[in-house]
């Protein structure tokens, strides 16, 4: 938890941005994470010292090499002035020079090379790093501003890089935008991450999905990092997102790291368009939004996709994109534009046949069309399936979400109060309150699907529907096709009440003619 | 307006309580048992209240100044709440609350009018608006008659209200309601009662200038009617006019906007066709009447019986929907006698739709003379 207190400081930093002349969200972010990722080399460069003094032995590995950098005059600068806890003291514009002509190239050049073998994803992501804030009074302030954050804490860390994320929400382009956290972790509840599992998020973005997945399992797997097998995996090979901008990879990278975990694969791929050689059948969870935006041309798709299924279609291609990742036995959460559920093209029919017919789709979850208000008014579902290669579906479970615990116009304001909202609330829920947030209940009954579920009517708001009504349907997934509509019994008045009503309303119309032709003599 | 009649100025007449108003933001009113009103009538209600008496209240601003027909002013009593978008006025001894009421509701009273894009009538232009000033007993004389004329009207257009509810009921009573099917009819898919088609597919490029012909598409279409007052015009070649030219009995069926929403051609022009956004159906007379088939059409979507045809989100009843959609089928001759009565309420609707109008009439000549001292 973060307090209003640092909130305000975070708050701080971004108007002096603001009034500094960086207006764009995304840059600010960008510049915020490369100060961040310098104040923790400065942090594990003293770890190091601390452990070297208290063994009394040679500093084993060494972030800032000792000596100068070499660059400018009389040798360049002490590598000891690259550190956070030297510069935040220089002048402004001392301050403003080293970081821009000495410590920049530092993280371009120096950093992975002098690293040699661990070139871990941060240290990689930094190798464009451009350092664009524009004045030492500006840098100055940020400095400071974010010296006096906290950062021991993982948990604030995380959350605090969070609560900047949730700054940048507005930048969405080409059908990106930031999926609400609440509907993220409801996706991780649904899935219950394992500890031996390999998660992907091929369209990562912040990575926000893995960032979730990982404190889902520190939270439900408490001995996870006291296991050094495990530890090992989680550290270095559960976690695998792509994107393909640079700046997201970043940021995604800084939120994994901020969130603990040491050493990501938060990489560059173009999804939709690389071929997946080396990449088809690794992982055992995909969880994903990707962006459904418009269609690609065939030149442009990876071949691999295509054999799937034949389309331009994005949001198709995504999911041909999740079977090929998948292992047999893997399972995803992800999320689809509502067309995908009931389009009628051959690629949309053969696509939700393949799912029922050749894997495991275990429940549609229907979200409220305002879920990605402001940003999208689509309406979307999430698709809860495993990759089997030999059919298994029995029963859809169909569950309806009508509120999400937030108002579904653009302001998106909480209808409960916070202990209340997302899944897994730490108040319980009144029947009142389930209106207004339906997650929780989904939850237990998600877990109820192959038992109490099966006898739920279809006039209710979750129901499990059999294979074959499904494939009768022609593989539609649209909730509306096998949900039934209880009809009230309409309240009408006979005929003959309603003529005698018009009977006595023509008298009256009458009478009054009459009376009024009277006042008018 | 004649010299018959003494001219006041309102501010003479009567007191302004604006000041006393308080605006309260939607999301921060609290509904109870007060009305709340603001520029044209309720808002609402509110858990408090600011007047209790009768007053006359005034738009302020996004009032109907332009149109003043639609009532700019109108009377409240009791315990109210009033924002800040209507004037609250407080008539003197020398004037009835009714007579005023009468003179200002219709008034129009652009001269006073200020600001370009939402006008705005000010306490100072409200004050100097011109109003006749008859001796007391003629003002509720002519209130009297005023009030007579128009509760005449409001009858008039509740009987029609309770014609509209009339076909329902006479449907429900005779069939049942569709979506349930009380009285047990059969069901037959809807392809197999019509032979359906959607229409031309209107293509800029194609269109060559010959052979234009009037066609219908969706908006043309409402319930029960035609709306032909724009219809456009496009190419049907000579394979095109024999396939699609309308004939009188064809049900019509929009494919998106409302979909289902549905009228029957009664050749309401000579030659006209129709657009791709339309079905045309043509019931096989031996099961089912044009007719009936639209106001059952009317019960399924007004109730949702449509919703599991057609998508909540892309809302669409393409042919392949429409084919399958179940259709309940009573007796052909009770059919025919349903649509025997609908036609007769119809009637009955236009006569007094024409009565009304004639009212109407009444009511403004009425209005026009008893401010000019001629009634």
């Amino acid at each position: 938890m973060i307090t209003g207190h640092i909130k305000s400081r975070i708050d701080q930093i971004w108007n002096a941005f603001w009034s500094g002349g960086i207006s764009n969200p995304l840059e600010v972010i960008e510049q915020i994470t490369y100060l961040l990722f310098l104040r923790r080399l400065d942090d594990l460069h003293t770890l190091e010292e601390n452990k070297s003094a208290r063994l009394g032995r040679p500093m084993e590995r060494r972030v800032f090499p000792e000596g100068n950098d070499g660059i400018g005059k009389d040798g360049g600068r002490p590598y000891d002035d690259l550190r956070w806890s030297r510069f935040k003291h220089f002048a402004p514009v001392d301050m403003y020079a080293v970081i821009g002509e000495h410590v920049f190239p530092f993280l371009r050049n120096e950093l992975a090379r002098q690293h040699g073998g661990d070139d871990s994803t941060y240290a990689h992501h930094m190798k464009d790093a451009r350092f664009t804030i524009p004045t030492p009074a500006l840098l100055a302030k940020v400095v400071d501003l974010l010296d006096a954050v906290p950062m021991e804490d993982r948990d604030t860390k995380g959350d605090l890089y969070e609560y900047m994320l949730g700054k940048i929400a507005g930048a969405g382009q080409n059908g990106q935008f930031r999926t609400p956290r609440h509907i993220i972790r409801l996706m991780v509840e649904l899935t219950a991450p394992q500890p031996t599992d390999v998660i992907c998020d091929p369209a990562c973005g912040t990575a926000g999905f893995l960032v979730a997945a990982g404190e889902h399992l520190r939270e439900r797997h408490p001995n996870l990092l006291h296991d050094a097998r495990l530890r090992e995996h989680f550290h270095h090979r559960m976690f695998h997102g792509f994107d393909f901008d640079h700046t997201m990879l970043r940021i995604g990278s800084m939120n994994m790291l901020l969130h603990g975990v040491e050493n990501p694969d938060i990489r560059y791929r173009d999804s939709l368009a690389q071929d997946h050689a080396g990449e088809e059948e690794k992982y055992t969870l995909v969880l994903a939004n990707p962006p459904f935006a418009g269609s690609l041309d065939y030149e442009n798709t990876a071949k691999d996709l295509l054999q799937i299924v034949k389309t331009k279609k994005t949001e198709l291609l995504f999911l041909a994109l999740f079977l090929r990742l998948l292992k047999a036995g893997g399972r995803a959460a992800v999320i689809v534009p509502d067309g995908v559920l009931f389009g009628s093209s051959t690629a949309h029919k053969q696509l939700r046949r393949m799912l029922v017919e050749e894997h495991k789709l275990d429940a549609v979850v229907k979200l409220p069309g305002g879920v990605f208000r402001p940003y999208a008014g689509v309406s979307t579902a999430i698709l809860l399936f495993t990759k089997t290669n030999s059919g298994g579906t029995d029963q859809v479970w169909f569950y309806e979400v009508a509120a999400d615990g937030w108002s579904l116009d653009d302001k998106r304001t909480p209808l409960l109060p916070e202990d209340k909202l997302g899944p897994v609330p730490r108040a319980p829920l009144s029947e009142d309150e389930h209106a207004k947030n339906n997650l929780p209940d989904l939850l237990a009954r998600w877990a109820q699907r192959s038992g109490a579920e099966r006898e739920r009517p279809r006039t209710a708001q979750s129901f499990c529907v059999p294979k074959a009504d499904i494939a009768a349907q022609g593989y539609d997934l649209s909730l509306n096709r096998y949900k039934e509509v209880v009809h009230e019994a309409v309240e009408h008045r006979a005929p003959k009440e309603i003529l005698a009503e018009l009977a006595k309303l023509e008298e009256e119309i009458q009478r009054g003619m009459k009376e009024l032709e009277g006042m008018l003599k | 307006m004649t010299d018959t009649y003494p001219k006041k100025q309102l501010g003479d007449v009567v007191e302004f309580l604006d000041s006393m108003r308080r605006p309260v933001t939607e999301s921060d009113r609290r509904a109870g048992e007060y009305p709340y009103y603001g520029a044209n009538g309720l808002q609402g209600t509110i858990d408090d209240f600011i007047f209790d008496e009768p007053l006359l209240l005034l738009a302020e601003d996004g009032g109907h100044f332009g149109s003043p027909d639609r009532g700019i002013a109108y009377r409240v009593s009791g315990k109210t709440w009033v924002n800040n978008h209507a004037h609250v006025l407080r008539p003197k001894a020398c004037v009835d609350l009714g007579f005023l009421c009468r003179v200002l509701e219709n008034y129009d009273v652009t001269p006073w009018v200020t600001g370009t894009t939402r006008g705005k009538l000010t306490q100072a232009g409200a004050a100097q608006i011109v109003v006749p000033l008859p001796p007391l007993p003629e003002q509720r004389r002519i209130a009297e008659i005023l009030d007579k004329a128009d509760a005449l009207r409001a009858k008039r257009r509740a009987a029609l209200a309770q014609l509209d509810t009339l076909t329902q009921s006479i449907f429900l009573d005779m069939f049942g309601d569709p979506a349930t099917n009380p009285k047990g009819w059969p069901k037959k898919p809807f392809g197999e009662v019509c032979e359906t088609r959607l229409g031309k597919m209107l293509d800029q490029k194609q269109q060559t200038g010959q052979n234009r012909r009037p066609y219908l598409r969706n908006a043309n279409v409402q319930w029960f009617r035609f709306d032909i007052t724009n219809l456009l015009e496009m190419d049907f070649d000579e394979d095109e006019r024999r396939i699609l030219r309308l004939q009188p009995g064809d049900l019509l069926i929009c494919e998106g906007g409302e979909p289902g929403r549905a009228a029957v051609w009664q050749g309401e022009i000579e030659e006209c066709y129709f657009q791709k956004a339309l079905h045309r159906a043509r019931p096989d007379r031996r099961l089912a009447a044009p007719d009936y088939l639209a106001w059952l059409l009317w019960f399924l979507v007004k109730r949702g019986g449509l919703s599991g045809v057609t998508s909540a989100t892309i809302a669409h009843l393409t042919g392949e929907k429409l084919a399958v959609l179940p259709t309940m089928l009573p007796p052909v001759d009770l059919q025919r006698l349903f649509v025997c009565r609908v036609a007769g309420i119809k009637t009955l609707a236009t006569n007094q739709r024409a009565s009304l109008h004639q009212l109407d009439a009444l009511f403004a000549s009425l209005q026009h003379r008893a401010f000019r001292g001629e009634l």
